[in-house]
């Protein structure tokens, strides 16, 4: 796990340039925590494929770049029209839009009427209020969860807080849009994002990573969300980074009693991208749901970890992801589902299924359950294959091209997951994403 | 309309098709019979193009085409439809939806235009209504769930949605009770024309008592032993296929 020095030295480098930047706000509170996420990075290091959560995917390619940290150099000169594609179709909700990990005010819009809902950035908040954003922090401790957690605590610089107070019902889904552009060397970007939902309370928020210019940069964001008592959540992730770009990203959610987490996380760009979920199930009568669709062309590595961590009695967990993979890319699916001694009556369920659409592509898939109670019922269910031969014959036999017979095969296998997608606007939006990679039109749909 | 010569098919190395030679014309219904396994459904299969097949031998001209050149997409759009004796599942595909993909295809094929969401569904009450199709099955997966009788009126439906100029039944009366045969018999009945013409397999001759066949073939192991008029149906009813051998 030792990471060699001169790859550190890159990370060195960049931390000192950021308290350099900082001046007198190095004193902040912030900043320690700062300070004690950077030196769990240093002491760690990278991980290697030695490690098991990390065996199938060979981040060197990564870890062997230096990347820049992202400056607020020119966010000024985008406008609405040059973003418009990234956005969702006649959006009335609330929209934070950061350009390489900077708040673009300009093109966001968080004044939110709603009384009990408060939407905020990170850079602003840690001006005005650093206590109780810290207390929050301190809660969650993650930069003891992975490495790449830490490297964006070390880094934290700006991000999307939304808190909602009791009994309060977001009256529109929220977006948090972050962009990203082609810059003369690579930059790291490091998002932020905190939600809080307390009792009785629910949102729904749309998280999209995606980019505008293509090239090469790593993002590498951490969001975090509690989930109070009776309060819900449905949570929407997009990534759509660019072809070259890297993309590591950390969920952090922890759930109290009878509250109801729903995921959808849709992964289709990036180079090496990996999403990792952890959910804390801290209550009775909790209600999980993960859902996933990876879609994988060229040389890409897309890889889904997710840890179900079911600490009470009375939970249900329901998780489902569908990949499918072509050219040379390679898939990674790990699902680990914890059932503590307490957690009698755990209903659990996963399954991944993988298409694999040429002779190259590859997934690696592990189901893992550990289970340390007695009067529970767990399943899981994994299936790798083609498509089927059959089904293509029957409806080549009806006039329909081999070409177009294996797209709506593959769109079907894809919708099991879109169809979840509550919102018109963002469905479309991802549906858009799937059908250009079968090289389809909107109205292969209608 | 279709003209075999000499056909011979392998699987898997063992030649199931042994030299079959068929002429249709427009206006025609032929019956295929034979006992399990002497290559009827292999038959069907190849006309249509399913790819496992080895033509070892032989030609078949089916219009103005060399069939066997012809990728399975093409032979449909230009008019030859197997109605599966085993049709498949497909999740997550409505029926509805499949079909209008598949009308549209043959119209783009002939230079015509997509048809409109609103005609298209005036088109499938008319056709549902002759085959006294069930609305709810078109909002289902094509076939998931359907019982044995409405996967074949499945296939008919479609048939009639796509008016093929040669239809291939394979087996279609198998799984249906005496009333949905009547049914899809009746159906065909009312598609059949001087343009179209029709291949009926089947191993009984229940059917051929509702679609009267201008012509009975008994297929056995890979060959046309005998053919025939209608009364061909009977003797086989009556006297089994142990006397052909
Ligand atoms: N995929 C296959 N692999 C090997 N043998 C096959 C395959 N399909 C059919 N056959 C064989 O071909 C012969 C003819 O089958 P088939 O055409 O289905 O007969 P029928 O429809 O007349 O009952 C049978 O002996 C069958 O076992
Ligand atoms: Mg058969």
């Amino acid at each position: 796990m030792q990471t060699d020095k001169t790859i550190l030295q890159s990370y060195i480098n960049n931390f000192q340039f950021l308290e350099r930047g900082l001046k007198k706000q190095s004193n902040d509170p912030i900043h320690d925590l700062r300070k004690t996420a950077f030196n769990h990075l240093l002491e760690k290091g990278f991980p290697t494929k030695r490690e098991e959560e990390w065996r199938f995917t060979d981040i060197s390619p990564i870890i062997q770049e230096s990347f820049i940290l992202a400056e607020e150099n020119n966010i000024k000169e985008f406008k609405q029209s040059d973003i418009i594609q990234l956005m969702f179709k006649d959006w009335a909700g609330p929209l934070l839009v950061f350009i390489n990990g900077n708040y673009a005010e300009h093109l966001s819009d968080i004044n939110t009427a709603q009384a009990g809902l408060t939407i905020d950035t990170m850079l602003s908040l840690l001006k005005k209020d650093q206590k109780s954003l810290l207390d929050t922090f301190t809660e969650f401790k993650t930069y003891n969860e992975n490495v790449f957690s830490a490297l964006n605590t070390a880094f934290i610089k700006d991000g999307s807080i939304i808190k909602l107070e009791k009994n309060v019902i977001a009256d529109k889904p929220i977006h948090l849009l972050y962009i990203s552009t082609k810059q003369e060397k690579p930059q790291l970007i490091n998002p932020r994002n905190l939600i809080y939902l307390s009792d009785n309370s629910q949102a729904v928020i749309i998280e999209s990573h995606v980019n505008l210019t293509d090239g090469q940069y790593f993002n590498n964001p951490v969001t975090e969300i509690r989930i109070a008592e009776n309060a819900r959540c449905n949570h929407i992730r997009i990534q759509d980074e660019s072809s070259e770009a890297f993309h590591i990203g950390s969920i952090f959610v922890d759930q109290k009693q009878n509250s109801h987490y729903f995921s959808t996380s849709l992964m289709f760009g990036g180079k090496i991208a990996r999403n990792n979920i952890y959910t804390n199930l801290d209550g009775e009568g909790i209600e999980t749901i993960l859902n996933g669709l990876y879609m994988g062309h060229d040389d890409q590595l897309i890889d889904n970890h997710t840890f179900i961590n079911h600490a009470k009695p009375h939970c249900e967990s329901h998780e489902l992801y569908q990949g499918i993979l072509t050219d040379n890319a390679k898939g990674v699916f790990s699902g680990k589902i914890m059932v503590r001694p307490d957690a009698q009556k755990t209903d659990a369920k996963q399954s991944n299924n993988c298409l694999l659409l040429s002779n190259e592509a590859r997934i690696n898939s592990k189901p893992q359950l550990e289970i340390y109670a007695d009067d529970v019922r767990c399943t899981h269910g994994a299936t790798v294959g083609q498509l089927n031969q059959d089904a293509i014959f029957y409806l080549r036999s009806r006039g329909i091209t081999w070409q177009r017979a294996k797209n709506i095969l593959t769109y079907a296998f894809a919708e099991q997951v879109v169809e979840g997608i509550g919102i018109d606007s963002v469905r479309d939006y991802v549906n858009d994403i799937i059908l250009s990679r079968l090289k389809e039109d909107m109205n292969f749909i209608k | 309309m279709l003209e075999i010569k000499n056909l011979h098919a392998a699987i898997e190395g063992n030649e199931i098709l042994k030299g079959i030679n068929l002429k249709i014309n427009a206006g025609e219904i032929h019956a295929i019979m034979g006992p399990n396994g002497s290559g009827k459904s292999t038959l069907a299969n190849v006309l249509a193009g399913r790819e496992e097949y080895e033509i070892t031998g032989g030609s078949v001209r089916f219009k103005d085409n060399d069939l066997l050149e012809l990728n399975p997409e093409d032979r449909a759009r230009e008019g030859l439809f197997l109605a599966f004796q085993y049709p498949v599942e497909i999740p997550g595909v409505s029926n509805s939806y499949f079909l209008k993909t598949a009308y549209n295809e043959k119209r783009k094929y002939q230079g015509m235009e997509e048809i409109d969401a609103a005609d298209f569904l005036m088109l499938m009450k008319e056709k549902m209504k002759l085959i006294e199709m069930d609305q709810a099955l078109m909002n289902r997966p094509v076939n998931e769930g359907f019982s044995g009788g409405e996967k074949k009126r499945n296939e008919i439906f479609q048939m009639a949605v796509l008016e093929p100029k040669l239809a291939i039944l394979d087996e279609t009366d198998s799984g249906l009770d005496i009333d949905a045969l009547k049914i899809v018999a009746n159906g065909v009945n009312k598609l059949r024309s001087k343009d179209n013409a029709y291949i009926v397999v089947t191993h009984y001759q229940r059917l051929l008592a509702y679609i009267i066949p201008d012509f009975v073939h008994v297929l056995y192991k890979g060959k046309i032993v005998k053919s025939g008029g209608k009364e061909l149906a009977l003797d086989l009813e009556k006297k089994g296929y142990d006397w052909l051998k």
